[in-house]
């Protein structure tokens, strides 16, 4: 049963790993805008010579 | 006899509003003003015309934009002050863009990199109506990247004074990201407590492992409600922070002392759940519309800089700059920055923004002129004769209600909180004293055990929750609100002023129709001559709408004050005004009509279908319904009255020829007998708006000017305006029930505490399970409030 505690340490460290990825994340203004980049990916780059016609 | 509508339907390609007069055209399509058709070819040249297909409606009106300078761009302190460089070749820019609102804003304005070369990305922020440039300076300048910018019909908004911090958001983040953290790890670790397992090494190892991670959760997130209620005891306010923090230390003490001496596992799971939920509240509350701006004040009315004369030269000049016996040079349609004198020949000046007088003013040679009107004519000239920071309309920013922190609100949360702290510690002391005698022990468990459950996590939660998801759902029907302590102060108002002048009247080209005989092609050039002679509104709608190509010539001009004006064009003599005027029956009271002679023979007349909102005698009535007193408050003059009365009754106060200041005065007097919520729309508002218990501002567009305000209300949804000030009501009823909801988990809990028998378990089952039934709670009976209240 002692292997259960080198298991929780190795969990907890994982989970600290994810804490410090998120921190990272919102600190690099990740969070900062959710929205915008849901509008964006629908848009298909422009034919740069004919015009669209639907 | 005929009734007809007046101009074209043809609509706008740019920005899809009908084309009044004549349209202009580009390729086959028609636009309603030149600054349309130019953003149209500016596309048209690079290939961008996709924006039209990818949104409805992507474009926005140019019709009243200005010509703008940019020249004060160049300069060296506005460049730093606006830009951040990355590197000699990369520097970065953001403007707020207030025109955005669509997939194909995004998408054109991440297309900026194909207009010139010297930009190399640009990022727009929805939300925040932001875009981002990177930019080599050194290849392309400033001014030219607000030019492009200007041309496609995006004209930022430019303000050199620092926006507030929002580094706060982020931080509240974080400490979310640690509470959840340390939440899900002390449950995991809890769970062989949750199972009965009695292994004591377990329990001790967990035991600690769990305090550990109880540390960050108390010092670092949760610490801001310690915090807060050390601050309400040393004011005593007693607000809901004191039971918090006492909930919060409870759990925390009686953790470590069971832990350390090894009599049980403590509350720690449900003491990170708490501290959890509590900034999971916080944060769904505090979400903001970052586009619209609460807090403007004169500055984002005027223009940043203005021309200066100096021996003929002309040079760009920063208005904070201006100093006393400079000479301006104001062109058409601009703002004059200052008070001062005209020296250049007479002119007419637009001064609705500051008094609500609609009908621009002449000031002749040598007359004094005041800051905020707007310039009706040519170019002129004038000589300032203060500093802007002291003219007569901006000083009304020195008053003392500009400087009132109004956060120091207490909501009806915090004022229902002091009972509930009372309630507990007596509840608390009562477990105590009752078994003190049979033992110590118990006694302590048992007092802290009702701390525990008591805590009003439930209660804390129900403002937030409830508050946060009106301000988003009021927001998708056009009004928005500040912060959520406006809901709460819109229940107690009972006295409401309206603004005049675009706040109850709308613009009136919209609507115009014409009644009488048939106008042919001849008799309209005839009126267009006259209408375009004068500058009063009415005339301005009957020109825009009847709009010529070719303008006859007039001869013998007048204009007879408030009735009429006449003129001789093409041997005839046409008259246009008032029923009198041209001599005919009166029109009946609360309709405008601009009747039309020519030789003396009357043909018809004008009908001005909406000069007062739509619904706007509703709005009044069940306004009255409501047992709210409402009162008009108008910088105009007194001739609308009768029409007022007419429309109201006369249970309607009603206030004339109030500036600014007088305003902001009557609003105070009034405040002395109830709570005071005003309405209005522009500058001359600001003060009366300042100085009510709620400001609200009509808007007919997000993206004008709004003076600081606690609710901006889109014009459109006007007719909510009574359904509103119900529905901040009836938000009461909802906090009841919450409060109820929590009556009884803390009876359930409070049944164990006071026996001593309150277990970490029953704890940590209680504590969610209460705060989820809150959240689901609130959350549903909100949306079900503003779909019953607010129908669409």
């Amino acid at each position: 049963m002692k292997i259960i505690f080198v298991l929780i340490g190795l969990s907890l460290l994982l989970a600290i790993g994810f804490l410090i990825s998120f921190l990272w994340a919102v600190k690099s203004g990740q969070y900062k805008d959710d929205f915008t980049p849901s509008m964006r990916i629908l848009h298909d780059d422009p034919q740069s010579t004919s015009k669209k016609q639907n | 006899m005929t009734t007809e509508h007046v101009g074209v339907k043809l609509t706008c390609k740019h920005c899809n509003d009908p084309v009044i007069g004549t349209p202009f055209t580009y390729k086959e399509e028609n636009f309603c003003c030149l600054g349309c058709k130019t953003v149209y070819e500016v596309l048209d040249q690079n290939n961008l015309c996709d924006y039209y297909n990818l949104a409805d409606n992507p474009g926005f009106s140019l019709k009243s934009k200005s010509k703008e300078e940019y020249e004060y761009l160049d300069e060296q302190i506005i460049i730093d002050r606006l830009t951040r460089p990355i590197s000699p070749q990369l520097s970065l820019v953001a403007f707020q863009l207030p025109q955005i609102h669509c997939s194909s804003c995004v998408w054109l304005l991440e297309k900026m990199y194909r207009f010139h070369e010297g930009i190399f990305a640009s990022k727009v922020d929805f939300l925040r109506k932001e875009v981002e440039i990177r930019y080599n300076p050194n290849n392309i300048s400033l001014r030219k990247i607000v030019e492009i910018l200007d041309s496609i019909g995006y004209k930022p908004l430019i303000e050199l004074e620092a926006h507030a911090d929002k580094g706060y958001d982020e931080q509240l983040k974080i400490k979310i990201g640690v509470a959840g953290f340390a939440f899900g790890n002390i449950m995991l670790f809890s769970f062989p407590e949750y199972l009965g397992l009695e292994d004591p090494y377990f329990r001790q190892w967990f035991g600690y492992l769990n305090l550990v991670l109880s540390l960050p959760v108390v010092f670092y997130s949760g610490f801001d409600y310690i915090k807060l209620a050390w601050y309400s005891l040393k004011y005593k306010t007693f607000d809901i922070n004191i039971p918090l923090a006492l909930g919060i230390l409870v759990m925390f003490f009686t953790s470590i002392y069971q832990v350390t001496t090894g009599t049980g596992a403590g509350y720690i799971d449900s003491l990170a759940g708490l501290v959890f939920f509590l900034l999971t509240g916080k944060w769904y509350q505090q979400r903001s519309y970052h586009y619209l701006s609460f807090e403007r004040d004169y500055k984002s009315y005027f223009p940043i800089s203005t021309t200066r004369v100096t021996k003929g030269k002309l040079t760009e000049i920063s208005i904070e700059n201006i100093e006393e016996g400079n000479e301006l040079l104001i062109k058409n349609n601009q703002i004059i920055p200052v008070d001062g004198v005209l020296t250049s020949d007479n002119t007419s000046i637009d001064y609705s923004f500051v008094t609500g007088e609609e009908i621009p003013v002449v000031v002749l040679q040598g007359e004094k002129i005041f800051a905020g009107g707007k310039l009706k004519d040519r170019s002129m000239t004038m000589v300032a004769s203060r500093k802007v920071k002291n003219s007569y309309l901006v000083s009304l920013w020195n008053d003392a209600a500009f400087h009132r922190n109004n956060d120091s609100y207490q909501t009806l949360t915090d004022r229902l909180s002091r009972y509930f702290t009372l309630a507990i510690l007596m509840v608390a002391s009562a477990g105590f004293i009752y078994w003190y005698p049979t033992s110590f022990d118990k006694a302590i468990i048992s007092f802290t055990s009702v701390l525990i459950v008591a805590c009003p996590c439930a209660i804390a939660l129900t403002g937030p929750f409830l508050y946060g998801n009106l301000l988003r759902l009021l927001s998708r029907r056009g009004i928005f609100l500040r912060n959520a302590q406006v809901v709460d102060k819109a229940a107690g108002i009972n006295t409401i002023v309206f603004d005049k002048t675009g706040t109850v009247t709308t613009q009136l080209e919209k609507e115009l129709y014409y009644h009488g005989k048939h106008l042919s092609a001849d008799d309209r050039k005839l009126i267009h001559a006259l209408a375009f002679q004068s500058v009063h509104p009415l005339s301005t709608a009957i020109e825009k709408n009847l709009r010529q190509d070719e303008i006859w010539e007039v001869s013998q001009f007048s204009e007879t004050d408030g009735r009429g004006t006449s003129c001789i064009c093409k041997g005839q003599l046409i008259k246009m005004g008032s029923a009198s005027f041209v001599g005919t029956e009166p029109a009946p009271a609360g309709e405008t009509r601009v009747y039309i002679s020519i030789d003396e023979k009357v043909l018809g007349y004008f009908n001005f279908k909406n000069q007062y909102r739509e619904g706007f005698s509703e709005v009044v009535g069940q306004l009255q319904a409501g047992h709210k007193s409402v009162s008009i408050l108008s910088g105009d003059n007194d001739k609308e009255k009768s029409n007022l009365e007419a429309l109201l009754g006369t249970g309607v106060a009603m206030r004339f020829n109030h500036d600014p200041h007088q305003k902001m005065q009557y609003i105070g007097e009034l405040q002395e007998k109830g709570k005071v919520a005003m309405i209005g729309d522009g500058l001359n508002d600001s003060g009366a708006l300042k100085q009510s218990d709620l400001g609200i501002v009509i808007t007919e567009g997000t993206n004008n000017f709004t003076p600081a305000s606690d609710i901006i209300f889109r014009a459109e949804k006007f007719d909510l305006l009574p359904s509103f000030f119900d529905l901040s009501k009836k938000a009461h009823w909802i906090i009841g029930g919450a409060y109820l909801i929590a009556v009884m988990y803390n009876t359930i809990g409070l049944g164990y505490a006071v026996n001593a028998e309150l277990s970490p378990v029953v704890a940590a089952i209680l504590m969610p399970l209460s705060s989820l039934t809150i959240v689901i709670y609130t959350v549903s009976s909100s949306a079900l409030l503003v779909r019953w209240k607010l129908k669409n």
